[in-house]
């Protein structure tokens, strides 16, 4: 090979050349899908983001109105709300119950695989099945969950259609889903080296104290991962929030109580047909996601431990 | 509650061990006790769903909640294949 190289340098530019177009001719169904239906629909909603567009007349050029008007939007401003709360009340609850779950199934439980079966199942229901499922199950009249309420002497909140509950409502859910987490943790809590605690138990550290110097930094990639995924999962919210929304026939569902920040882009762009307005609330929605995104990053130098480092 | 094998550590003396094994039982079953109820919150749904699916409209509204239906009302599979052409291949 090296000879060749030095006898025959253009034969090899040749062959380099063959491979490059081979491999491009490998990659192009990617390459085209990607340039096609994801570069140029994500280039095409920044110009759209600057016009007035309505799908049928040719769009018209506003430059940044539709950004200035976001912001002068009531429901630009609940929809944010009602996103940061699935966020916020969210995110963290369901990740610390996945880990405190994957925790009690780490060690050596009989039955072990039966138990992360049981926990990982929910995640296989369809979004919609499962949030009709749900909405049986929180029913104010009819729904189990009130039922066994009122067994133990407690009147269950009316779920679905107070304004106040509806998005508690779709937490409780949340937790039904958490499989994914669990089993992702427990696969990380698996990696972490015995030695450690058995170094930690001769030094007589308590179990907790265990938990915050040995476990919590030994998984920290896998919670950094978690917390970004689910950030972005959290911010997208839509399906739950839509289905929800038809126990009161409407699109934001009580008082617009589940207008979240897609299901308004959503509104914005199929119901008024408004696709610039949409376009610049889904640009705004990407600076959000990629601040916090941002911020977790830079603050994961702090709390977040790779075992290879240092 | 992290790790198990940390306590048959042969390191550890074996008047610990003995003592541990109590506390280890006692962790153990309430341990089961967690993972079950929980488990039973999971499956919850399922066993509603379950049971609903084999349940009359009556049923299913039936204010005094009915657990199982005096009458299985499977019509409500037949109803669902035939909501849509299933078996018509186009």
């Amino acid at each position: 090979m090296m000879t060749e190289q030095h006898n025959n340098t253009i034969g090899i530019r040749k062959r380099e050349r063959k491979l490059l177009i081979t491999g491009l001719l490998f990659t192009s169904p990617w390459i085209i899908g990607f340039l096609v239906f994801q570069l140029y629909p994500i280039l095409a909603s920044f110009y759209y983001s600057m016009t007035d567009y309505n799908l049928f007349s040719a769009p018209t050029w506003v430059g940044l109105d539709n950004y200035t008007n976001l912001f002068k939007d009531d429901k630009f401003y609940l929809s944010m709300y009602n996103t940061l709360y699935m966020t916020i009340v969210g995110v963290v609850p369901h990740m610390a119950f996945a880990l405190i779950m994957a925790l009690l199934l780490n060690a050596k439980v009989k039955g072990q695989s039966i138990y992360r079966t049981i926990y990982f199942l929910p995640t296989l229901v369809p979004a919609v099945a499962g949030s009709l499922l749900w909405m049986w199950l929180l029913n104010s009249q009819y729904g189990f969950i009130n039922l066994a309420l009122e067994y133990v002497g407690i009147a269950g909140p009316n779920w679905l259609i107070d304004p106040d509950w509806t998005k508690p409502s779709l937490v409780l859910m949340g937790f039904w889903g958490t499989g994914t987490i669990t089993v992702m943790y427990l696969a990380a809590l698996q990696d972490v080296p015995k030695m450690y605690y058995e170094a930690a138990d001769i030094d007589g550290a308590s179990k907790w104290r265990q938990f915050w110097t040995i476990t919590f930094p030994s998984i920290s990639p896998m919670t950094l991962f978690q917390l970004i995924m689910m950030l972005i999962a959290s911010f997208q919210y839509f399906t739950e929030g839509m289905v929800f929304a038809e126990a009161t026939q409407s699109t934001g569902g009580p008082e617009n109580s589940l207008l979240f920040y897609s299901i308004y882009l959503y509104q914005q762009a199929f119901s008024f047909l408004n696709m610039g307005y949409a376009s610049a609330m889904a640009w705004m929605l990407f600076v959000v996601v990629m601040f916090f995104a941002l911020v977790i990053f830079k603050t994961s130098a702090k709390w977040v431990y790779y075992g290879g480092d240092k | 509650m992290v790790n198990k094998a940390v306590s048959d550590g042969s390191l550890q003396s074996p008047v610990k061990k003995k003592k541990g094994s109590i506390k280890r039982k006692m962790s153990s079953t309430l341990k089961h006790l967690v993972l079950g109820l929980v488990g039973l919150c999971f499956l919850g749904p399922f066993a509603y769903l379950l049971l609903t699916s084999i349940k009359s409209i009556d049923d299913i509204f039936a204010v005094p909640f009915v657990w199982w239906p005096k009458e299985l009302f499977l019509e409500n599979y037949s109803n669902a294949v035939n909501a849509i052409p299933f078996f018509d291949i186009p």
